[in-house]
């Protein structure tokens, strides 16, 4: 570490006593800390949190008795780091580390860092205890861990989590719900360009009239007669097609006229369904 | 008519002619219709009501392109303030902006991403308990 860079920085002795995962993994934690201007104090071993990040300068002592009669400033940060060099799935707290992140709630962060890859990957959780879901595993009667499984909530997020590293844990799982909308908009979209594309090999003229009628494409032959109302339905996997109400019945309505194009444009190992 | 390969089928007249399944959301009381590809396998659907047309390669969209043009579009609303014409391309594609009177303009999915992004304080709650 740059001395002069961590001058700031308090307990830095404490440093010295992890390995060397560890102590990356915190240098790496405490750089992003500093990038936010904030002050540093490396904890000992033993303690529920690696490192304490605050705004004003404390103590470590300052900030034990703070704890101790529960006037801490909701800005002090009590951060845990874990680190791995391969992928993480999950992380556990101890009884004690648990219930501390239960009583300071949204002052107690965890870290988790991938340092597989040159850039790592960080990952923040706020508030673990009462964010996340965990599972209680009882070694002995005395001897509890809270498992926490990150791997269902980041699963699909693996090439995102490089571009986007300080996205909060919590709030992946509505991230991910709009990108599934964004996902199914992209379909859709290139589902309409090649129904277009379709249409004007066949010399129709095409309207597209998704945002004010209850289908996508209104297309015309050469005879005014010959309308098509054309509703496109983009396929990722093979779910059912589905119409809302209003679409069902003007199909009803328009019968011969009305069409429906599915188009299956994600590459895919194959579609099961369909092999005899 | 058998099927062996979904990748651009036109079906005429579909309400008629296939079997629709009705389904109720009662909490938003709303009706769907479901229909499952399956069952265009047994189904009696003529020739003329179904067409099948296959896709040329260049039309075909790739997971991991998908992933790279969200991961663009994300990175652009991060820097939502200062972005270029092709950033603003990509968001447009994606459904995050709109054009309001020539004006680019954060669609409703767009404002809740970014909210999302920024990890805006939402309303205080009583975490502490001590």
């Amino acid at each position: 570490m740059e001395k002069n860079k961590y001058e700031n920085i308090k307990g830095i002795k404490h440093l010295e006593e992890r390995n060397e995962i560890e102590r990356k993994a915190i240098e790496i934690a405490i750089n992003e800390e500093l990038k936010e201007n904030r002050k540093i104090i490396i904890a000992p071993i033993g303690e529920c949190y690696d490192i304490i990040s605050t705004k004003e300068s404390y103590n470590f002592i300052t900030i034990k008795e703070m704890l101790r009669k529960s006037q801490i400033s909701i800005n002090v940060r009590f951060i845990k780091v874990y680190a791995s060099e391969d992928k993480i799935d999950s992380f556990k707290l101890t009884r004690r580390e648990f219930y501390f992140a239960k009583t300071i709630g949204k002052r107690y962060w965890i870290y988790l860092i991938n340092m597989k890859n040159k850039k790592p990957i960080i990952l923040k959780t706020r508030s673990p205890a009462y964010k996340l879901k965990y599972k209680v595993i009882e070694v002995s009667p005395e001897e509890k861990y809270y498992l926490f499984n990150i791997h269902k909530l980041l699963g699909k997020f693996e090439k995102v989590e490089e571009d986007i590293r300080h996205i909060e844990v919590k709030s992946i799982p509505k991230i991910l719900k709009i990108i599934k909308l964004i996902e199914k908009r992209i379909i859709e979209r290139k589902a309409i360009e090649i129904a277009i594309e379709e249409e004007r090999k066949e010399n129709r003229k095409v309207i597209v009239v998704s945002e004010k009628e209850h289908y996508d494409i209104l297309s015309i032959g050469n005879n005014p007669e010959d309308i098509r109302y054309i509703e496109v339905k983009g396929m990722s996997k093979t779910k059912p097609i589905l119409l809302k109400e209003k679409e069902f019945d003007f199909g009803k309505e328009h019968g011969n006229k009305y069409w429906i194009y599915l188009v299956n444009i994600i590459e895919n190992k194959g579609i099961k369904i369909f092999k005899n | 008519m058998k099927i062996k390969e979904l990748k651009f089928l036109k079906i005429k007249d579909p309400i008629n002619k296939l079997e629709w399944k009705k389904r109720i959301n009662k909490k938003k009381e709303k009706k769907f219709y479901l229909f499952n590809a399956h069952r265009l396998l047994n189904n009696n659907i003529n020739e003329n009501d179904l067409k099948i047309v296959s896709l040329e390669k260049e039309n075909i969209i790739t997971k991991d392109k998908m992933k790279e043009m969200i991961i663009k579009g994300l990175n652009a609303l991060k820097n939502i303030n200062n972005i270029s014409k092709e950033d603003e391309e990509i968001l447009r594609e994606l459904g995050l902006i709109k054009y309001r009177s020539e004006k680019a303009v954060l669609t409703h999915s767009g404002i809740k991403l970014l909210k999302l992004i920024r990890n805006k304080k939402r309303r205080k709650k009583n975490f502490m308990n001590y």
